[in-house]
């Protein structure tokens, strides 16, 4: 299976800069998901590796083979589509064999082929019927069959979940993994759904705007992000934030403070922010379970009141407004918490867990 | 109001017009096919006196023959022939490019049809004057008379031109509404320009597909009206087609209930053709159930 190297690659449809310079690289045999807000370019960049659309520039390598030129027939890849593309007027059995019959195989080996790519999805029993008579998950295993049953060298998914209801989404999020562990083909798969490209991705290409905001393992980019758009795009609920706080030094202690909060910094957090090219202005950013509420102040964290509670059976999310700039956060709660509606707690943060991102940037510092 | 009473009102107005200039027509014409009505405009009835005659009317199998081919050459040739493969190419080209050729062939539709049918007799001209000599000319070959040579040919590819265009604008809407992505998959499928049209356009568009073949089956049955500017049926009855005959003997002639008789014999034939498309087509298999289920 090959490794795929993008470089530098673009897109534009007139002033639309669709995918806009990315580079990013897909193992032999990797799991790599595109992530990203609707109209970001996931779609564009999957199209110009399956050799649809000719890039505007930039180059995508599969080996040692420059492939921008190279027909989508060439390229020996399978697709899934976000709408399954299933021809209509076919049944399962002659959609599945559609890439045989392209290739103009031999009919039995076509049947024995079609027979043993549907008994591993299941869909034995639906061969002779038309798309149109089967079930939404059942038409995403078709789809599957069809993607499979060419043996491609690379597979490329575009939001082939994103119709199914959330259970089923789960199961078949599960099942596509273990097919693509099993068959150990090279895989990009596009999703707007953070907890699929975690879930299943051993590397996540985060994106905005036809750019590469950040490319990590599933942990990097939820411990680690390098800016405001990843920390706030991955986690749910997303990364609380406190905006237009100030540096300062009182008698060789570190605080970032606005009007009516102020915290205390640890050393080395403040040796980073000195030693940084910055704005002058900063953000906070923490995870809602990287936060713990307690009923007396002690060195790091901040007033706020409750605002809203939202249990959610295992867990409970507390809403709180801070005291002093009126934003909102939201943490998840302890065990057996006794708090109420309006009450004022503290908010402790800990050590290691804070990010601080640059106002004017939004690029992370530390 | 509600119910069926409100279908009704809505309804009135278009049943009106029908029964006037359609279903009494119709009528008369029948009962016209069973009278000798000439001139006089005195008639009698003559029972099957009319269907006889056409029967053993000698010009008859010459204009039967002449019907069918220019009816189903043009079909083939153009009115669905021409009009499919137009609508494969230019949605196969860049958009801008397709839209240009496609209004190319929209022109002779917004020409009125005298000029039209003028204008082809100008290309057909026997003196080096017409397009076609003049081309030949310039080749250093001598002018034909056409009209003697190939009036079939004439007033086949006259009509042809004109009659693309509508197969082409419905097979051009229909194969743009077939989701981009199916075209997608096939390419990474490896599948052919050939085998992409042949396995996914064509039986996404049957449906259309029908209803031109239909529906310019019985338009070209009907219709006559260039051939009676370009040839008018000559010379010696080499373009006498079905429709023109019968208003040659209605209005020509003065025989009212002779050409009424041929008209309703045009009628069953349509008719008749009407249902081996249906047939063909398998048109039980294109009527899908409402997607809407209401009462
Ligand atoms: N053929 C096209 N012509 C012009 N603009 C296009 C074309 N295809 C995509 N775009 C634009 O490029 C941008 C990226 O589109 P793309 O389809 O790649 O987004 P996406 O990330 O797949 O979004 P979604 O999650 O909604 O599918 C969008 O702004 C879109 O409007
Ligand atoms: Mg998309």
């Amino acid at each position: 299976m090959p490794t795929i190297r993008v470089v530098n690659l673009k897109k534009y449809f007139g002033k639309v800069k669709a995918v806009d310079n990315i580079s990013f690289e897909v193992k032999d045999g990797e799991f790599v998901a595109l992530l990203g807000p609707s109209g970001c370019g996931k779609t564009t960049t999957l199209l110009m590796l399956a050799g649809i659309y000719k890039p505007t520039g930039g180059e995508i390598w599969f080996d040692d083979q420059l492939m921008n030129n190279v027909p989508p027939k060439y390229r020996e890849i399978g697709m899934v589509f976000q709408n399954y593309a299933l021809y209509p007027h076919m049944t399962v059995y002659e959609n599945i064999a559609f890439p045989l019959r392209a290739k103009k195989m031999e009919e039995n080996e076509i049947k024995k082929r079609v027979h043993d790519v549907a008994k591993k999805l299941m869909i034995e029993n639906l061969l002779d019927r038309k798309p149109g008579q089967i079930s939404g998950g059942q038409q995403q295993r078709v789809a599957l069959a069809r993607a499979l049953i060419k043996q491609p060298k690379v597979l490329l998914f575009d939001e082939p979940l994103s119709n199914l209801d959330a259970k089923l989404r789960m199961m078949m999020r599960a099942e596509i993994k273990k097919l693509q562990e099993d068959l150990g083909i090279t895989s990009v798969y596009v999703t707007h759904d953070q907890a699929e490209a975690m879930t299943m991705a051993s590397r996540i290409v985060v994106f905005s705007r036809g750019k590469i905001m950040q490319y990590g393992t599933p942990d990097e980019v939820y411990r680690k992000p390098k800016n405001i758009f990843v920390a706030t795009f991955i986690g749910n609920p997303a990364m609380n934030l406190i905006r237009n706080l100030d540096y300062i030094k009182e008698k060789g202690k570190a605080f970032l403070v606005s009007e009516n909060l102020r915290l205390e910094l640890p050393e080395d957090v403040a040796k980073k922010i000195e030693e940084s090219k910055n704005s002058g202005k900063f953000i906070l950013g923490f995870r809602p379970e990287d936060a713990k509420i307690d009923q007396k102040e002690s060195d790091m964290g901040f007033w706020a009141y409750v605002y809203v509670l939202e249990p959610l059976g295992r867990d409970l999310i507390i809403n709180l407004k801070v005291i002093g700039t009126e934003e909102l956060i939201k943490i998840f709660a302890e065990d057996e918490v006794n708090i109420k509606k309006d009450e004022k707690v503290f908010v402790k943060l800990q050590h290691g867990k804070i990010h601080i991102f640059d106002s004017e940037t939004e690029e992370l510092i530390i | 109001m509600k119910g069926k009473g409100k279908v009704w009102i809505f309804l009135t107005p278009m049943v009106v017009l029908v029964v006037i200039f359609f279903a009494i027509p119709v009528v008369l014409t029948a009962i016209l096919s069973f009278t000798n009505m000439d001139y006089t405009f005195r008639w009698d009835f003559i029972g099957l006196g009319n269907f006889k005659d056409i029967a053993i009317d000698f010009v008859i199998p010459k204009v039967l023959l002449n019907t069918l081919i220019y009816t189903f050459t043009t079909l083939a040739l153009f009115n669905v022939g021409c009009a499919l493969l137009i609508s494969l190419l230019t949605t196969s080209m860049p958009d801008r490019w397709g839209s240009f050729f496609r209004t190319l062939w929209m022109l002779p539709r917004l020409t009125p049809s005298v000029v039209y049918g003028i204008l082809w007799l100008w290309i057909f001209d026997p003196t080096e004057h017409g397009l076609v000599n003049f081309i030949r000319a310039q080749m250093g070959m001598p002018p034909q008379d056409w009209l003697h040579q190939a009036p079939m040919v004439m007033i086949i590819v006259a009509n042809g031109f004109i009659g693309a265009s509508m197969g082409m604008l419905i097979f051009t809407a229909a194969i743009k509404a077939i989701p981009t992505d199916y075209y997608r998959a096939a390419l990474i499928d490896g599948a052919s320009w050939w085998m992409i049209t042949r396995k996914i356009t064509l039986p996404l568009i049957k449906w259309q597909l029908l209803f031109v073949t239909a529906y310019q089956t019985l338009s070209l049955l009907t219709s006559f009206e260039y051939i009676l500017i370009i040839t008018n049926g000559g010379p010696t009855f080499r373009t006498e087609v079905w429709a023109l005959y019968t208003y040659h003997m209605a209005f020509s002639n003065y025989r009212f209930g002779y050409g009424a008789a041929l008209s309703v014999i045009l009628v069953i034939i349509g008719i008749v053709f009407a249902w081996l498309y249906l047939k063909m087509f398998k048109f039980e298999d294109l009527m899908q159930k409402p997607k809407v289920e209401v009462d």
